[in-house]
């Protein structure tokens, strides 16, 4: 019996490895366009995603990425994502805003979320990435894990960021010393609109320090 | 007598009568503090609620080696702009002088003492800032700070006005400190003979621990006019203007709650 049941464990197992990852649109708040081949389509609840298309949420608006190896992307507002690969390795690549990706534990495939200057890979963890503020030629980029650890890679360095750390690419190139950020306290990891409110209402910008709020007495 | 004999012998009678008149002077006009120093001690609070940033201070004042002022603060800062904040403040305190603490009589004159005296201010802050980034190093910051300033101990009005630049040094989007220099000026409205009763340039440098604790040392070169105290007035005395210039060296921490 106990032979059977792990040659049964072992089959489904290489079933869901072998099987191609599917991903779809689980959730929806305000409004998401999926970009497919030039063409321009709503999504909506269960649409299934290919790997090129780019899905985008507007203002006020979010959306939930799911796939059937349990995987999750929570889009915020105002952000554009480029499915690049679906397959074994997924790799999306975060063109604007930020998102929140839950990666399920894997085998030997990788997850990674690249943007024009870094790439953060995983093997099943929890983290969030998003853009900052323009303060000198390109936008910051900021990360941080909740779960896990990420390597986050740029031209020049590999940085190693664990749990409860967090890390901002200054200028979308020179990576910071991985370092607890108080305000990843505030952020809103949960992807389970069942499980409550799934909206993430960090303002980045107020990340940064206002030279003109200085009144020290 | 020779000419130059004559000479010599009134000047000796003047510097003698100036001598001898000196106490006499001198016993209705304060006597003027210059180049001492007092030590200061703050610790300042606040709490960012975006646009309000509540804050409570407690400060005090070592003064002829006497710890005789001391202060609390409470009140809050709103944001009405990007470059515009206004304040409200209410202040107890204790140990303040003010120009009729120069008390007595003829047969004697002394300041009172106050360092057991409450007095409550009432104070509204209106302070224009601007980034000054063309400057070399871009983090430089001008702010004008406004303060008027209600008594209600003695009904005394002062306007604080207090321009000043700062420059804070940024490294990985992190404030490290800030350096700032600042020349606080206070109009006394409806007190005092003179035009402005202090005036102070005051340094400031702040260490940021983190975003939270910055650690701050200053140092001001504080300019005081007294002027004739009531007492004095009633008593027929000739007015005076006695001006202290005391160093005054200050730590503070200030937390952002």
């Amino acid at each position: 019996m106990r032979v059977k049941i792990f040659v049964l464990s072992l089959v489904l197992l290489l079933n869901v490895t072998i099987t191609a990852e599917v991903w779809i649109i689980a959730y929806i708040e305000g409004e998401t366009e999926i970009l497919r081949e030039g063409a321009r389509e709503i999504a909506d609840f269960g649409s299934q995603l290919q790997p090129g298309d780019t899905v985008s949420t507007g203002a006020a608006s979010l959306a939930i990425l799911e796939s059937s190896r349990g995987s999750t992307i929570k889009m915020k507002e105002n952000t554009r994502l480029r499915l690049d690969n679906l397959e074994k390795d997924v790799e999306v690549h975060l063109q604007r805003g930020g998102v929140f990706s839950r990666i399920a534990r894997l085998f030997k495939d990788t997850f990674t979320v690249t943007t024009p200057s870094v790439a953060a890979g995983v093997r099943g963890t929890e983290f969030f990435i998003a853009y900052g503020l323009v303060i000198e030629e390109a936008a910051d980029i900021w990360l941080c894990v909740n779960e896990g650890s990420v390597t986050v890679q740029s031209a020049q360095q590999e940085v190693l960021v664990q749990a409860g750390e967090g890390v901002n690419i200054i200028n979308g190139t020179r990576i910071t010393e991985p370092r607890f950020y108080p305000w990843t306290r505030e952020l809103n990891w949960n992807t389970d609109p069942e499980a409550g409110t799934v909206r993430d209402t960090t303002d980045l910008s107020s990340l940064y320090y206002d030279l003109l709020d200085i009144d020290y007495d | 007598m020779t000419r130059k004999g004559f000479a010599l012998r009134r000047l000796v009678t003047l510097i003698l009568v100036l001598l001898a008149a000196a106490p006499l002077i001198s016993e209705h006009v304060p006597s003027a503090r210059t180049g001492e120093l007092d030590y200061q001690f703050r610790l300042n609070l606040s709490k960012d609620y975006g646009k309000l940033e509540p804050v409570a201070e407690v400060s005090g004042r070592l003064e002829e080696g006497e710890f005789q002022y001391r202060a609390l603060l409470a009140g809050a800062y709103y944001r009405l702009h990007k470059n515009l904040k206004i304040g409200s403040f209410y202040t107890l305190l204790a140990g303040a002088r003010h120009d009729d603490d120069w008390a007595g009589d003829p047969s004697g004159w002394w300041w009172e003492k106050t360092t057991d005296r409450p007095e409550h201010l009432l104070s509204l802050d209106v302070s224009p800032r601007f980034l000054l980034s063309s400057l070399p190093g871009e983090n430089w910051v001008f702010m004008l700070k406004n303060r008027y300033i209600f008594n209600t101990y003695n009904g005394h009005q002062t306007l604080m006005i207090r321009p000043g630049i700062t420059y804070v040094h940024i490294q990985d989007r992190e404030p490290v400190f800030n350096i700032g220099f600042q020349y606080g000026v206070y109009l006394p409205l409806n007190f005092s003979e003179v035009l402005i009763y202090e005036h102070d340039p005051y340094l400031n440098l702040v260490y940021h621990l983190n975003r939270r604790i910055k650690l701050e040392l200053f140092g001001a070169w504080r300019f005081r006019t007294w002027s004739t105290s009531e007492d004095v007035a009633a008593a027929g005395e000739s007015g005076y203007r006695v001006q202290d210039r005391i160093f005054i060296l200050g730590t503070g921490i200030i937390i952002r709650l």
